[in-house]
């Protein structure tokens, strides 16, 4: 056994924290087109729209049926041949493997946030539309100022819990070769050959941000619990 | 579509032998992987529960440190790291292990292990949400520590969260595909070969998506007939067994609500 | 206090709701079965009868919060049609109060009285505030205005629903059993206010067993038995001498 030798991180930290801040640009974009996508998801499901209700939920099972390298396969094989026949000429269009990791992840997601608020929207109390109603306000009103609100304050706990997963999930991008943390980390170690200090110090950061994240979802979560949000 | 399936491979096999070959490995270890969870998360579960406050920070550390690194930097430390902090000689005889079954028994405990964390926690929240009276109940009646375990709470939890465990069963099989990184050739990693030798992507990553499919359709099912088989006649079949964690935790009152988390 | 029941002089129909031969049915239960009811401006009108006999069934199709089957509801002279242009003209002229409050949880007192009149009567938020903390001073609970709901006692949170619907300046206001699902001590605050609603000249339906409360202000009580008007008068009347023996039956069995 070699001895461990982390002197290494002082040249290595540069480059490892551009790798952390892409992990983190990646984890946040895919939150908020996977939330605001997520969110149309489960509204369509909700009012039952015709024909789109039953591709979306088609979408959802499939996703939620197969493993994510899978999907990022696909999406990598299959975004640049739908942008080609999008514009123009049916020629694929290349798009590179950033972009690709930024679509697949914020599709991916939609898929489970939209069963977060699937499921927050069919537990809000049916007195809470009745109520909107006695107040006539418009549909839209409704649900943009007392339904979505309320779904999103009682699920808050699990769409955190949702998002710390998919932080651990964009190491994933590994296999498009990307340099987020962990393909930075990786890259490093073919080049200077020191595997093991890399592979420990990013699993200790993920630990790190995740637990971190964790706890503040734990406390969230005791200090606002599920049944009245405002205790 | 599917015809190219069926033509020879450079090795005189057919691509559709190379798919199932990978379907075998993705078989394996979620099916050996689970058992192994399956065991270790029962009793790190049950230990976050006890009065034993050492006990209980182990368990607790236990799941903190697997849950809250991704699996493939767990696959990686498994694979990559372990063999090199281990004596020399321990760590030389590991890597010798021949290329199938040296990608496999790292993947094999690196998927057993992660998930075994979930599992914890499932086993734990479902523990939590017995009623007291069971507890008091059992020691009315005398019964310890060990013995209100082992016939009145464990029982009763497992019970209650076969129908959360589905996710975890569908989580294991999907993240079966992560062993490809350290060069296990199970059914994604196939697929992609089948592509790169055939340029037929869609056709080889479409057989590998209905096999998921298929998959993950035979683990919903089962999930379902073991709740239905293991469920205490009277009680009430749990709303949404596809992800029960979820609905708990959404609808307040239910039966289990605290402590879920949402599992891919 | 101009805000409530703003009754023009030139306005001088007298009546304000007209429920004509109302038939609504959930799947092959018929919930009203040829229902007439005819509200007058300033009138106070006590709905009661046995649980299942089509009381809070009415009340919720004045406002279409149930769609009816059959039979015709005009409401301040617009009928009550599957346009939500109608529906919506009706629900901001009819209050209602429910038996479970149904505030908005994550919304302040305040912000609660707020939200419709700025989303629907276009309000802005300053006026917005000012008529919803007067209205809540009606109720006498404007200390708690920056408060949210699940700090609120029953009774609070009930008086709140009552201010959040008279924000709108209703022209009629609907109560479906406001004390049903209170602690006994807490019932009488919220009576009291709506007592004082009903001297101040608002029109009231109130769906409700306080047989004190019906006596002191109703105008006219209506008995309901399985979706059928059974009976009509004063309350001095209807509480001395019912006619029917249902009514009989079921003052016998509340009073004790």
């Amino acid at each position: 056994m070699n001895s461990l030798d982390f002197s290494i991180l002082l040249q290595a930290w540069p480059y490892l924290w551009s790798g952390l801040l892409f992990s983190l640009a990646l984890t946040a974009a895919a939150f908020v087109i996977g939330m605001l996508l997520g969110t149309c998801f489960a509204l369509v499901q909700h009012f039952e729209v015709p024909v789109i209700a039953r591709i979306v939920r088609a979408y959802i099972a499939l996703i939620r049926s197969i493993p994510l390298i899978l999907v990022l396969f696909w999406f990598f094989f299959l975004v640049p041949i739908v942008l080609g026949h999008l514009y123009g000429n049916g020629r694929p269009i290349p798009i590179g493997a950033t972009w690709t990791a930024f679509i697949t992840f914020g599709l991916f997601e939609a898929a489970y946030y939209s069963e977060i608020i699937r499921v927050g929207l069919r537990a809000v109390n049916k007195g809470q539309f009745e109520a909107c109603q006695a107040l006539a306000l418009s549909t839209f009103d409704t649900y943009r100022c007392v339904i979505l609100p309320q779904v999103i304050r009682v699920a808050s706990p699990i769409i955190l819990s949702q998002t710390i997963i998919l932080f651990q999930d964009t190491s994933l991008v590994y296999v498009l070769s990307l340099t987020d943390l962990l393909g930075a980390a990786s890259k490093l170690a073919q080049l200077n050959g020191r595997l093991v200090e890399m592979y420990l110090v990013v699993a200790v950061v993920y630990l790190a941000i995740s637990s971190a994240a964790s706890q503040c979802v734990a406390s969230l979560r005791r200090r606002y619990p599920l049944t009245g949000a405002h205790k | 579509m599917f015809g190219v399936l069926f033509e020879q491979t450079a090795d005189g096999q057919r691509y559709v032998d190379w798919l199932l070959s990978g379907l075998g490995w993705t078989l394996a270890l979620a099916f050996f992987g689970w058992w192994i969870a399956f065991a270790v998360g029962v009793v790190v579960g049950i230990g976050r529960t006890v009065q034993n406050r050492l006990v209980a920070a182990l368990a607790r550390l236990y799941v903190e440190i697997f849950r809250n690194i991704p699996v493939l930097v767990q696959m990686f430390l498994w694979y990559f790291v372990l063999p090199e902090i281990l004596p020399t000689s321990l760590g030389d005889s590991i890597k010798q292990i021949p290329p199938p079954w040296g990608s496999f028994f790292p993947a094999l405990l690196c998927l057993g292990l992660y998930t075994a964390a979930r599992i914890a926690e499932q086993v734990r929240a479902g523990i939590e949400a017995l009623p007291k009276g069971q507890t008091e109940a059992a020691s009315a009646l005398g019964l310890g520590g060990y013995l209100t375990y082992r016939h009145i709470i464990v029982p009763q939890a497992l019970r209650l969260i076969v129908p959360s465990l589905t996710s975890e069963v569908m989580g294991i099989y999907k993240n079966t595909s992560v062993a490809l990184t350290i060069g296990l050739m199970e059914l994604t990693a196939q697929a992609r070969q089948i592509s790169e030798a055939t340029f037929q992507t869609f056709t080889a990553f479409g057989a590998a998506t209905l096999i998921y499919l298929a998959l993950a359709l035979i683990a919903y099912q089962s999930m379902m007939l073991i709740d239905r088989a293991v469920r205490i006649p009277g009680s009430t079949p749990a709303k949404d067994a596809i992800e029960p964690a979820l609905a708990d935790d959404v609808q307040p009152g239910a039966a289990l609500h605290q402590g879920m988390e949402v599992v891919k | 206090m101009q805000h409530e029941i703003a009754t023009p002089l030139a306005d001088r129909s007298p009546t304000i709701v007209v429920v004509e031969n109302l038939v609504k049915r959930f799947g092959g239960f018929t919930a009203l079965n040829d229902v007439n009811l005819t509200v007058a401006k300033r009138e106070k009108i006590v709905l009661c009868g046995p649980s299942g006999s089509g009381k809070s069934t009415l009340i919720r199709c004045i406002n279409h919060i149930e769609k009816h089957d059959g039979g015709r509801i005009v409401v301040d002279g617009v009928e009550l049609t599957d346009r939500m242009a109608d529906i919506n003209g009706v629900r901001s002229e009819v209050g209602m109060v429910f038996q479970s409050f149904n505030l908005f949880p994550h919304l302040s007192v305040v912000e609660n009285c707020m939200l419709a009149p700025m989303k629907v009567r276009g309000l802005s938020r300053p006026e917005a505030r000012e008529r919803a903390m007067d209205l809540l001073r009606k109720v006498r609970i404007h200390s708690q205005a920056d408060k949210y709901p699940a700090q609120l006692s029953g009774g609070q949170q009930q008086r709140v629903a009552i201010a959040r619907a008279l924000c709108m300046q209703p022209k009629i206001m609907l109560f479906d059993e406001p004390t049903s699902a209170l602690d006994p001590e807490m019932v009488k605050e919220v009576l009291d206010t709506m007592v004082q609603l009903a001297a101040e000249g608002m029109t009231m339906v109130c769906v409700t067993h306080e047989m004190g409360f019906a006596r002191e202000v109703a105008d006219r009580v209506v008995f309901m038995d399985q979706g059928s008007i059974v009976e009509e008068a004063d309350p001095e009347t209807f509480f001395r001498a019912p006619r029917t023996q249902r009514a009989k039956g079921f003052l016998n069995q509340i009073i004790h």
